[in-house]
């Protein structure tokens, strides 16, 4: 053997060496990783696993068995008596009665927000007020204070306009709460527009209304969905607004389960408490599993030329 | 006077787009200082220059896109300075198209009209006869997602058309297509602009497009006009370096050398050689003396193989000669580096030229058509 071939095959073997590390490396980073997430979505799926099980069970099972246990008999009553008949201390209609309230404050409250939030995050974006990025500014500082303080305050307002206790005021407080970050969507997506579509437009004559109404509105679908998925999940899972403005009449679902949950007398019923959760979470919950897609769109709308 | 007779007594020479003293700053930097420049009607001027020369301020400013600070925009005869882009009486097309993505092609082109309120076969009619000229008719109904780049820029063009303004400006609408594109909608312009016969300005870096489209070149760098010609005039006679420099493909060869009088003649010493410049035509003349200069050669002006006496030297009165030290070969062309009086000097040679690196030439400049640059202002002598 001459002294080249030593050396080629010492490189040969220096290259298989390197390349098995590399792979072995490569595994164990994958494996440990693979190890992390799973321990993560376990630590997040757990509780919903247990309340979907416990939903199903009997309170003779759920006393006797295991939390993690599936149920040995399959029982849906819970979820009938959740929805229509659990009872918060004299009245006994189940969640469905805070189901129908939560659909008439949301809906509105999503719409208004929304129409307010566009038409103002477009001011924010194109407008060449001056003052405008003060404004904005002092808006954005609103957001960031704490619902609590304007609890007082309002309250007051509505009694002397003679709303307090009415639909009216839940939509109104909401709206107020859930504009100024959807305008900050919708400016952040109007200034990442292309320049030169508002250039163009500014050319063929349209005015200020007219430039959002026939051209950015029609673009703004996908901020649009992220705006109103937002939205409808704050307004629906928010507990405050509707137990202080919107009287007995007018208590929204989250409200009403936690006065099923907390105030029966005796033992406690987990499975119909459970399904009254996974009811009331039952909406945003559905709303995130069928536009997860439109939501991470919507969010990096922008980031790169479409 | 019916409307042929009144177009016949604008014609020609009529100005269409003037702007006078024109001032554009971005908060403290000054885009513009005091530009003037005068469009005849129906011509078809480019605007060319590096980015950043100020070139699509000038163009935005006239589209009333960008206010003006200080100076007068007038376009077909009215003070527009303070009007709103579509009272100026113009069209415009930019690079990225700018189409409205969800609408369709016939309702991109018909958007401004609509909502100007005019009826709706008028708007049908107009975007119909550009659709027309633009061979566009089989898809009016597409969105502008499924248009190709260069349909795209169709549309685009299209939406200017139907406005039916005297003048259209156009923005680097090539700059965004690949090479075969780009030419093709380059004829397509200019067909249109003899078709149409409006004013048109026309913003571009690329020098093949100012060229070949333009009925005259304003060339501008740092905000400034260097110089307003016909093509050949700003090729030929460019009035300093600058323009000189950017013009040309190859680009011309500079040569320091000093202007001096030699047996009576006028002549630039090059390194150890004299080059006569008998027959050059001095644009000023004060330029006598003993300066400093800098000859301007563009390759097309070197002749291969000919005879032309210089003093270099060690060799006293001989033909220039020179060694190949590269050679580019182009197509259609091949592009001979070489050395007089030490600087490199470029030569367009035929395609078939078989020079190799190395081999001896003999060259000759055409004097009568060198440029001559003052050293230190790089102004034209």
């Amino acid at each position: 053997m001459t002294t080249d071939d030593t050396a080629e095959l010492a490189g040969a073997s220096i290259a298989a060496h390197t390349k098995s590390t590399r792979l072995r490396r490569r595994a164990v980073a994958k494996a440990i990783t693979y190890a992390f997430l799973t321990l993560w979505a376990a630590a997040f799926l757990l509780p919903l696993y247990v309340m979907l099980v416990t939903s199903f069970k009997s309170m003779d099972e759920i006393r006797g068995g295991s939390m993690l246990a599936l149920p040995q008999v399959f029982d849906p009553s819970p979820w009938v008596i959740a929805w229509s008949s659990a009872c918060t201390g004299i009245e006994c209609g189940g969640v469905r009665v805070g189901f129908w309230n939560s659909v008439v404050t949301v809906v509105p409250a999503v719409a208004g927000t929304l129409a307010l939030g566009l038409v103002s995050g477009y001011g924010f974006a194109l407008s060449r007020l001056a003052l405008r990025k003060v404004v904005f500014i002092a808006l954005m500082f609103g957001t960031f204070l704490p619902w609590q303080f304007f609890v007082f305050p309002l309250g007051r307002i509505y009694s002397a306009v003679g709303i307090y206790g009415s639909l009216w005021a839940i939509w109104i407080t909401h709206i107020f709460f859930c504009m100024p970050i959807t305008a900050l969507l919708f400016k952040n997506y109007f200034e990442s527009l292309p320049a030169e579509i508002i250039k163009a437009a500014r050319v063929d004559g349209a005015g200020f209304l007219q430039l959002l109404w026939y051209v950015l509105l029609p673009m703004s679908g996908p901020i649009a969905a992220v705006a109103a998925i937002l939205n409808v999940t704050l307004i629906w899972n928010n507990f405050l607004v509707g137990l202080v403005f919107g009287g007995r009449e007018w208590f929204p679902m989250t409200v009403q389960l936690n006065n099923i949950v907390n105030s029966q007398l005796g033992e406690k019923a987990y499975n119909v408490n459970m399904a009254a959760t996974i009811l009331t979470a039952a909406v945003p919950l559905a709303i995130y599993f069928f536009s997860g897609r439109w939501f991470i769109r919507g969010i990096s709308a922008g980031a790169v030329k479409g | 006077m019916n409307v042929i007779q009144h177009k016949l007594a604008q014609w020609p020479g009529e100005t269409s787009v003037s702007v006078r003293n024109l001032t554009v700053s971005y908060g403290s930097h000054v885009a513009l200082d005091r530009l003037s420049i005068d469009v005849a009607r129906g011509l078809f001027l480019v605007l060319l220059g590096p980015s950043g020369c100020g070139k699509s301020t000038l163009l935005n400013a006239i589209a009333g896109l960008i206010d003006a600070h200080a100076g007068e925009i007038w376009i077909s005869g009215r003070d527009v300075t303070y009007a709103e882009p579509k009272d100026r009486g113009i069209g415009m097309v930019f690079q990225s198209y700018a189409l409205y993505p969800r609408m369709t092609v016939a309702q991109n082109m018909g958007f401004g009209l609509k909502i100007s309120g005019m009826p709706k076969p008028e708007v049908a009619r107009r975007v119909r006869q550009a659709a027309e000229l633009l061979r566009l008719e089989k898809l009016l109904s597409r969105l502008p997602a499924e248009l190709s780049g260069g349909q795209r820029q169709r549309v685009a063009i299209g939406r200017a058309l139907v406005r039916h303004v005297d003048v259209f400006l156009f923005d680097e609408p090539l700059s965004n297509l690949d090479a075969q594109l780009r030419a093709d909608l380059r004829l397509e312009i200019k067909r249109l602009h003899l078709a149409l016969g409006n004013t048109m300005i026309y913003v571009t870096h690329d020098q093949v497009e100012a060229m070949t489209l333009a009925d005259k070149i304003a060339i501008m760098k740092d905000g400034v006009i260097q110089q307003t010609g016909s093509p050949t005039e700003v090729y030929n006679r460019p009035v300093n370096r600058f323009v000189a420099s950017f013009l040309g493909s190859p680009s011309m060869s500079f040569l320091a050398g000093r202007l001096t009088s030699w047996e009576g003649r006028l002549a630039a010493r090059l390194g150890n050689c004299l080059l006569p410049l008998d027959g050059y035509s001095f644009g000023r003349s004060d330029a006598r003396g003993d300066i400093e200069v800098t000859v301007g050669i563009r390759p097309e002006h070197v002749r291969l193989g000919e005879f032309m006496p210089a003093v270099c030297r060690d060799a006293g009165m001989a033909p220039l000669r020179g060694e190949v030290t590269l050679v580019e070969p182009m197509g259609a062309e091949t592009i001979i580096w070489t050395e007089l009086g030490g600087q490199p000097l470029a030569i367009r040679a035929s395609a078939d030229a078989t020079l190799r690196v190395g081999d001896q030439i003999e060259f000759a400049p055409d004097v009568r058509r060198v440029s001559l640059f003052d050293a230190t202002s790089g102004e034209r002598l």
